[in-house]
């Protein structure tokens, strides 16, 4: 039989590793304030995703759609549909205030259930892409949202990149 | 992985037991545990590191013990006991119970803070389970670590109970063949839980997420009350369901463990009631804490202090809101009237009056339960009077009652033992089995339809 | 508190007894339930993963899951997991018939909400209604103003179409109050302004114990439509009464949206089409690709599920429908799918009708006004659409 000293130091390295996997987690989700240059940041996820049939889109565009005000931002992209049936989409936004992004998720939620609610029933392919491959990257002062068939991997990028 | 899930369903459980079947006793056990841990990751590969590091330190905490105590120094064995319960409990307190502490003081907790692993609640007791049956008892000191971590992982029992206790289970992990007859009942059972799971609690949820929705001014009494019942049966079928696919999975396995619910809502007191609902957690907590505390065998007040105490903590186990304890209270309350004032005269009432009258509170009971604050169950008690300006009936009401007429009636059925009695004789019967087998085949098809008929899920991918 | 479990112990002892004196036959007659749960569950696990898989399901009217990529972030977030799941349901052997299964079981259990629709009887369905919101309404109201007064010399109108739980209410289930959508449709054309308005609740309440709406679709038929063109027709000045056409039966094994959304498969509809007697001929131009085409009807999508498309295909922002009339008359349509049964009857009497759809219509108005030399203006919607929309007011900005 083991002594119990043994069993101490075994106890312990088992508690530390609990404590290591829940600290972990924490500072996985912590704010990155990234350096990357805005242009770095945008040909990254440009270079990921599909993005077919998109056009560039200005402030009016980005009010319309968002409703968002452009001045809150550093710089932003906007990426929307020009083939009036298309649903891939793409903004990227540097963040003045990184407090900002609850407000830019929250309007990326509301487009694509706007969205969703303008092509379920008569456009499933666009729609599988709203519903399957949207993702929303806020991990800090950048903010990235994304509808297209490599979101995934836009995202990637983008965490990379940062 | 969820009992309910259809890959656990149609995958994981016929493979599972096909496998378990299928290899020699000794590796039974192994490949039990190493199924257990995979279902646990499959939910989430985080949980399964943590319950792995987990196991290891409760394992480690109960060897140094005994080690202690081999050793005559019963002192620390104590002090490293105590460290063991502290620590689980600590962590249990951490996932489940910061954001209410943290709410007491006025603030909130940051987004980033971790989710808590599911069954944390269980496995939690299960080793505060283990490290106590360790301590007393000298067969549970023996268990070896393989056989600690299957009783700490156990997939039946693993996300929602019911709540083994350590030397319950260790006795039976060694012979444990199943019998014809277990694998009938077993696999009845996990077929009829799961029907009561996906058929009537779904259902009768979806019907009460209706009445829920109505505001305040639109919700008649007679809607109010329609809801009241529709919760408390879809609680009781939900819990129950799974539980039975839990005690019918483990049948399988070949350990046959105590029942969880016994018909609950036929009981004719609420003495009565803990006797039959969740009656795995009314025995922890008569075992590891109301015992503990003296029982009722300390005279009237320590009696009603140690009642009062293990049902604000039952409330508590159930959700770290105010509103659950607000229900435990409720509980002792009851309980304590019924000991102290209404004994006598509860006596002399018949039993049809005292059960539906004790049906009738409890049912009530549940409104905390299901409010997500206090002032929404506040609000909910003046409609069920009609004092929120609906009035007793109007038209959404008897909407939702002509939906909800055929899922009460069955659910009533379902609460007595009449289907169960009435199922065994069939079976008994000559070709009753056959007929049996085909309610069986009945309810499995209908809960498959139901499982997928519930709509597809989209997610939104956010990382924050 | 005594929690002695003795219920619990007396009915296993119960069991034990009754197991011991049926052993002898019930170890044949006991293997019936395992080797039934056992052979159900594995066939269908089986045939869930072995099956080649379908990428669209008719039935639901969407794109089922895509096999989920297995990385080792995916499965660390739980994202794999969610999608494994998600695939093995969609692509679950014989889904159809078990979402069938599904609707018949809850409609006979007495369910009459399912999935945002009302299980009417005789087999209607209808669509939950939508509640308009004040601000929402004011909204597209002024924005309606504002364009009409920008464009004097537009002549505008709007038209509101009822849906079918306001117009055939006898058929909701019992005791479901339908929409008051006179009064909400009254409530706003009275804030139009310069705006001729028509009233097509009363148009087709005429008619309302005729085949107006689809049983199984939340759109109107193109008999609902007609009536519609009648009134419409009336208020913008078109001779609409004195239109004969040929009746067509498309198809009649249509089952709509509503349907897909209830899993309830026991009725299904019959699409007719209606084709004007007269001389005028017609072809339809997407200006987006430069494409013709002769007729507005999409034959193909007869042999799909969404019969309903048959009529242009479905929505597009802008289409373009050029005629030989020769009145000199150019209508601009605001819309959404339910002017698409409308175009049938309206064609000969404008040279050409440019319809936008302002949900997908990205781009400036004003130029497309100019370029057509738009006379008219009709705004087109259905209630459920117009009182949850939100791109109208915008696209009318630009």
């Amino acid at each position: 039989m083991k002594k119990p000293l043994e069993f101490a130091l075994l106890r312990g390295l088992a508690a530390a590793g609990v404590i290591a996997l829940i600290v972990l987690g924490f500072s996985m989700q912590k704010e990155i304030s990234s350096s990357a240059s805005f242009g770095d940041v945008l040909n990254a996820v440009k270079t990921a995703a599909v993005l077919e049939e998109t056009q560039q889109g200005d402030n009016i565009m980005l009010r319309r759609l968002y409703g968002l005000d452009p001045t809150q931002f550093e710089e932003y992209a906007l990426y929307y549909p020009s083939s009036n049936m298309g649903a891939r989409e793409m903004l990227l936004v540097k963040l003045k205030d990184p407090s900002d992004r609850n407000l830019l998720a929250d309007a990326a939620k509301a487009r694509v259930e706007a969205q969703i609610n303008v092509f379920e029933g008569y456009a499933a392919e666009q729609t599988a892409l709203l519903k399957n491959h949207a993702v929303i990257a806020a991990p800090g002062n950048y903010f990235l949202f994304i509808v297209d068939e490599n979101a995934a991997a836009a995202a990637a990028a983008f965490n990379e990149v940062l | 992985m969820q009992l309910s899930s259809p890959v656990f369903i149609f995958l994981a459980m016929p493979l599972g037991f096909l496998l378990v079947r299928l290899l020699p006793q000794k590796y039974r056990n192994v490949f039990l545990l190493a199924e257990s841990c995979f279902l646990i990751a499959w939910g989430s590969p985080r949980d399964a590191l943590l319950v792995l590091l987990g196991t290891a330190f409760n394992w480690f905490t109960a060897r140094e013990m005994i080690s202690l105590r081999s050793a005559g120094r019963n002192h620390y064995a104590r002090v490293v006991f105590i460290s063991g319960i502290a620590a689980n409990l600590a962590c249990l307190f951490f996932f489940k119970y910061s954001g209410f502490a943290v709410s007491l003081f006025g603030g909130r907790l940051p987004s980033a803070f971790p989710a808590a692993p599911l069954g944390v609640s269980f496995y939690t007791f299960s080793a505060l389970s283990y490290l106590t049956d360790a301590k007393n008892d000298e067969t549970a000191a023996q268990a070896g670590f393989l056989d600690t971590a299957l009783y700490l992982t156990f997939f039946p029992k693993f996300l929602s109970g019911p709540i083994v206790q350590f030397r319950d289970f260790i006795s039976q992990l060694h012979s444990h063949p199943a019998s014809a007859q277990a694998l009938e009942t077993g696999f009845a059972r996990f077929a009829v839980g799961l029907g009561k799971k996906v058929l009537l609690a779904d259902a009768l949820t979806g019907l009460f997420a209706a009445v829920a929705a109505q505001p305040f001014s639109q919700l008649s009494a007679a809607e109010a009350w329609l809801g009241v019942f529709l919760y408390a049966f879809s609680l009781y079928f939900d819990f129950s369901g799974y539980s039975d696919m839990a005690l019918g999975l483990s049948s399988l396995c070949g350990f046959s463990f105590r029942e969880n619910f016994v018909y609950p809502y036929t009981a004719e007191s609420f003495t009565a009631f803990w006797r039959r609902w969740h009656v795995s957690l009314g025995a922890w907590f008569r075992d590891y804490v109301y015992i503990p505390l003296g029982g009722s065998r300390r005279g009237n007040l320590i009696t009603a202090r140690n009642l009062l105490a293990v049902w604000l903590l039952t409330g508590l186990w159930h959700g770290a809101e105010w509103t659950f304890l607000l229900w435990g209270l409720y509980h002792a309350i009851m309980l304590l009237c019924e000991k102290f004032i209404f004994s006598g005269f509860k006596q002399k009432l018949p039993l049809p009056v005292n059960r539906a009258f004790t049906f009738l509170l409890v049912v009530l009971g549940w409104v905390p339960f299901f409010s997500a604050d206090l002032s929404y169950a506040g609000g909910y008690v003046l409609s069920l009077i009609g004092a929120q300006g609906a009035g007793a009936v109007n038209t959404h009401a008897l909407f939702m009652l002509s939906q909800s007429a055929l899922w009460l009636a069955v659910s009533a059925v379902g609460c007595t033992p009449l289907a169960h009695r009435a199922g065994e004789k069939i079976r008994s019967t000559k070709y009753g089995s056959l007929f049996y087998a085909a309610g069986i085949a009945f309810i499995l098809a209908l809960s498959a339809a139901a499982l997928l008929g519930g709509t597809a899920k989209s997610f939104l991918y956010a990382q924050f | 508190m005594d929690i002695v479990s003795v219920k619990p112990e007396r009915e296993e002892t119960a069991r034990k007894n009754e197991g011991q004196s049926r052993n002898k036959k019930s170890v044949r007659a006991g293997a019936a339930v395992p080797a039934l749960v056992l052979t159900f569950t594995m066939l269908f696990g089986a045939f869930s993963v072995l099956l080649p898989k379908r990428a669209f399901s008719d039935t639901e009217n969407r794109m089922l899951a895509e096999r989920p990529a297995l990385t080792f972030s995916s499965v660390a977030d739980g994202s794999f997991i969610l999608a494994a799941e998600a695939y093995f349901t969609d692509h679950f052997a014989g889904r159809d018939a078990w979402l069938r299964l599904n609707g018949i079981f809850q409609k006979a259990m007495g369910k009459r909400e399912l999935n945002g629709v009302y299980v009417g009887k005789k087999g209607h369905l209808f669509l939950i209604p939508t509640a308009p919101e004040a601000d929402a309404l004011q909204n597209i109201a002024d924005a309606v103003n504002a364009f009409a007064l920008k464009n004097k010399d537009v002549r505008c109108c709007f038209a509101v179409a009822p849906n079918a739980n306001a117009i055939q209410k006898e058929y909701l289930p019992g005791n479901v109050l339908p929409p008051d959508q006179k009064a909400e449709i009254d409530g706003f054309y009275g804030l139009l302004k310069n705006v001729k308005t028509v009233d097509l609740y009363t148009a087709l309440s005429a008619h309302k114990q005729e085949y107006l709406y689809y049983l199984t679709d939340h759109h109107w038929t193109s008999l609902g439509a007609k009536y519609a063109f009648e009134a419409i027709g009336d208020a913008i000045g078109i001779p609409a009464r004195d239109l004969s056409c040929r009746r067509i039966v498309a198809a009649e094994n249509f089952a709509g949206t509503l349907a897909s959304k209830t899993g309830l498969f026991n009725v299904y509809d019959s699409v007719e089409l209606f084709v004007p007697e007269t001389d005028a001929a017609y072809y339809v131009l997407d200006p987006a690709t430069g494409e013709k085409d002769g007729s507005m009807y999409k034959e193909e999508y007869l042999a799909q599920k969404d019969k309903y498309a048959v009529l242009f295909g479905g929505n597009r922002a802008l289409t373009v429908i050029r005629t030989t009339a020769e009145n000199g008359r150019r209508l601009l349509v605001f819309k959404d799918s339910y002017a698409n049964a409308l175009m049938q009857f309206m064609y000969p009497y404008f040279s050409e009708i440019v319809m936008v759809d302002p949900r997908y219509f990205y781009d400036d108005l004003t130029p497309v006004i100019n370029q057509y030399g738009i006379t008219d203006a009709l705004f087109l919607y259905n209630a459920d659409t117009l009182w949850a929309d939100t791109s109208l007011a915008d696209v009318l900005a630009q």
